[in-house]
């Protein structure tokens, strides 16, 4: 569920950044760069997989963003991690955490089911009504087809059913043609099969129809729709400049009239009150056809700048800089217990920062920290990594855990031997007596109970520590104070 | 008749109207040689042509016979045409029909016989 959130606010991000790219640049790039550009969202919607970058915009925003001011994008991403936050309090409470969550999923799954439906009705039907087409007998249709083979075997048809040329079926192509054109303007017949053949061999289909899934799991997600329509008219704008650089560009504007009378007839059979999209979507059309002009090098270079940038830029998620913090890294598990001591709800989040149910109880010792009552093992918790034995500054919110280490990996230390931590902590307001934590270690990978450490901190605090036997030691806190704590430093002295 | 037909429909009455009472089977071969209909597209079309009820079909082989004639389905489309393109008013259709092309003197005798038969 938090990867899918974060899916679809990263791709969020992404569909904002393009509208406003594809507004200023519409005109002045081969629109093949916008199809690429949706194609990086769709896999962004899509594959719950992303490259970590350090040019990531997630990088850069929690590198610049600091603590005060924050750009648009954090704080939707912040937005976003409360409603994480959220779901995480709400497990935290008494009631089982499934009868919780579960509402949005199913109808998150209803809207799915919704959405498919409609798309799956209106594909079939239309399939139905469009097998009734009947066959061409024109000659001009026989020396097209025999002029521009491709692999697909490909039909032509004709149909009093629509009113504008379609293209449907992705391995037997058919063309379809309304019943009303004008059979004899040899040039505008032309300009349609240029049209429809370059949907065929671009596979327009399949990317329709991947936008068309992409909208019904991101139903919910107004970006997604807007991207949708976007898209769907890139296509069409798309195949409109390869026509234009097919017969050439003086024939721009006879292939903008040949659309508007097709237009004209459509509007004739169609209801116009459901034209209101597509009149505005024509005139964008044409107004694209007519500023077509020959492309530069120095436009197409830019283009592929424009689309290898956004990958690199948007499509990817922050990198895990070098002595940060990791939460990628970070393993986290969170159980809840009865009163009997019955596992009610346990969920993990591995390292690829994906949330996972667990049906069963991992192999960590149970009972360690009560809060109002209820047994838990342990919390949201990051990985800090100690470079000399000194971390960078972190904090750390209520119920979270910090586990530090040695550049990665564990301190080994003797039995008997005393290891002092030292906290460095900002003064909070209304802490005077020092923050609450409790600290304990990991021996040999393995949390120990620890509920004996309990301490305060307050500005700079040691903990004094005696290895009970030899063995790799980390150290971890876990906040139970009512504020976030936050750490200058934390400095494990062996 | 209360809608208008489609090519797909008039292509099942066409072969009616020519051949008569017609089984379903045999329409579907006919269809499938003539504009390469599958079976089931053909089955569909006979299922508009049912609920338009411009044909019926009666047991044994699922035998269909045309409701309508040629000649109805020609007044029928000629009237939506009228209506729809002249506002009603057929004697513009007929001029827009005589500008169209050059008519044959035999053709022109047929209308003015047509004429004389109405007044």
């Amino acid at each position: 569920m938090m990867t899918y959130i974060q899916m679809t606010t990263s791709a969020s991000v992404l569909i904002l950044a393009i509208v406003v790219i594809r507004s200023l640049t519409i005109h002045k790039l081969p629109k093949q760069t916008f199809i690429a550009l949706w194609a990086i969202v769709l896999c962004r919607l899509l594959i719950p997989i992303s490259i970590p970058s350090s040019f990531s915009i997630y990088s850069l925003t929690s590198r610049i963003g600091g603590l005060a001011e924050q750009t648009a994008t954090a704080t939707l991403l912040d937005a976003t991690a409360n409603i994480v936050t959220g779901i995480q309090q709400n497990y935290t409470e008494q009631m089982p955490a499934t009868t919780k969550i579960l509402p949005y999923i199913i109808v998150w799954i209803v809207g799915i089911v919704v959405c498919a439906s409609v798309f799956l009705v209106t594909h079939f039907r239309g399939r139905r009504e469009y097998k009734t087409s009947l066959p061409i007998d024109n000659e001009f249709f026989h020396k097209w087809l025999t002029e521009h083979k491709i692999k697909r075997r490909v039909q032509i048809r004709q149909s009093d059913k629509i009113s504008s040329p379609l293209t449907y079926g992705l391995w037997r192509p058919m063309i379809l043609l309304p019943k009303m054109m004008e059979w004899t303007d040899e040039s505008q017949l032309r300009y349609v099969m240029t049209h429809e053949y370059t949907h065929i061999k671009r596979f327009d289909n399949l990317k329709q129809w991947l936008l068309a899934i992409t909208l019904c799991v991101h139903w919910f997600n107004p970006l997604v729709w807007v991207m949708y329509i976007f898209a769907n008219r890139d296509i069409e704008l798309s195949c409109d400049e390869k026509v234009v650089r097919t017969f050439g560009e003086k024939l721009k504007s006879s292939y903008a009239l040949a659309l508007i009378s097709m237009e004209e007839k459509r509007s004739v059979v169609l209801n116009p009150a459901c034209n209101g999209f597509s009149k505005n979507a024509i005139e964008e059309r044409i107004n694209a056809i007519m500023r077509i002009k020959r492309f530069s090098l120095i436009g197409i270079a830019l283009a592929l700048i424009l689309v290898a940038g956004t990958i690199v830029v948007f499509a990817t998620s922050a990198a895990p800089a070098e002595n940060e913090i990791m939460p990628q890294d970070a393993m986290s598990t969170w159980a809840q217990y009865d009163e009997h001591g019955n596992l009610l709800i346990c969920h993990t989040i591995d390292k690829n920062g994906k949330d996972v149910y667990l049906d069963y109880e991992p192999e960590i010792p149970r009972g360690n920290i009560k809060i109002n009552g209820i047994e838990t093992l342990s919390f949201f918790s990051q990985r800090i990594n100690c470079v000399n034995g000194a971390s960078v500054d972190h904090k750390r919110a209520n119920g979270e855990m910090a586990v530090y280490t040695d550049n990665g990996g564990a301190w080994s230390i003797n039995s008997g031997q005393t290891v002092t931590v030292t906290f460095n902590i900002k003064a909070v307001e209304s802490h005077e007596n020092g923050q609450g934590i409790a600290f304990g270690y990991l021996k040999d990978g393995i949390y120990t109970e620890y509920t004996e450490y309990d301490y305060r901190l307050q500005g700079e605090t040691e903990i004094p520590f005696v290895a009970p036997e030899d063995g790799d030691y980390c150290f971890f806190m876990v906040n139970f104070s009512s504020d976030t704590i936050y750490v200058n430093s934390c400095t494990v002295t062996v | 008749m209360e809608s208008k037909l489609f090519d797909s429909e008039l292509r099942i009455m066409d072969i009616l109207w020519e051949k008569g009472d017609t089984s379903a089977k045999r329409i579907a071969e006919i269809l499938k040689e003539q504009v390469g209909w599958s079976k089931t597209t053909t089955y569909t079309v006979i299922k508009k042509c049912l609920d338009k009820g411009i044909i019926v079909r009666t047991e044994p082989n699922f035998i269909c016979s045309s409701l309508i004639t040629k000649e109805q389905a020609q007044e029928f489309e000629a009237t939506e045409l009228i209506n729809k393109m002249y506002g009603g008013a057929a004697d513009q259709l007929v001029a827009s029909i005589l500008r169209r092309k050059q008519l044959l003197p035999e053709e022109i005798k047929r209308l003015k016989q047509l004429v004389n038969n109405l007044e």
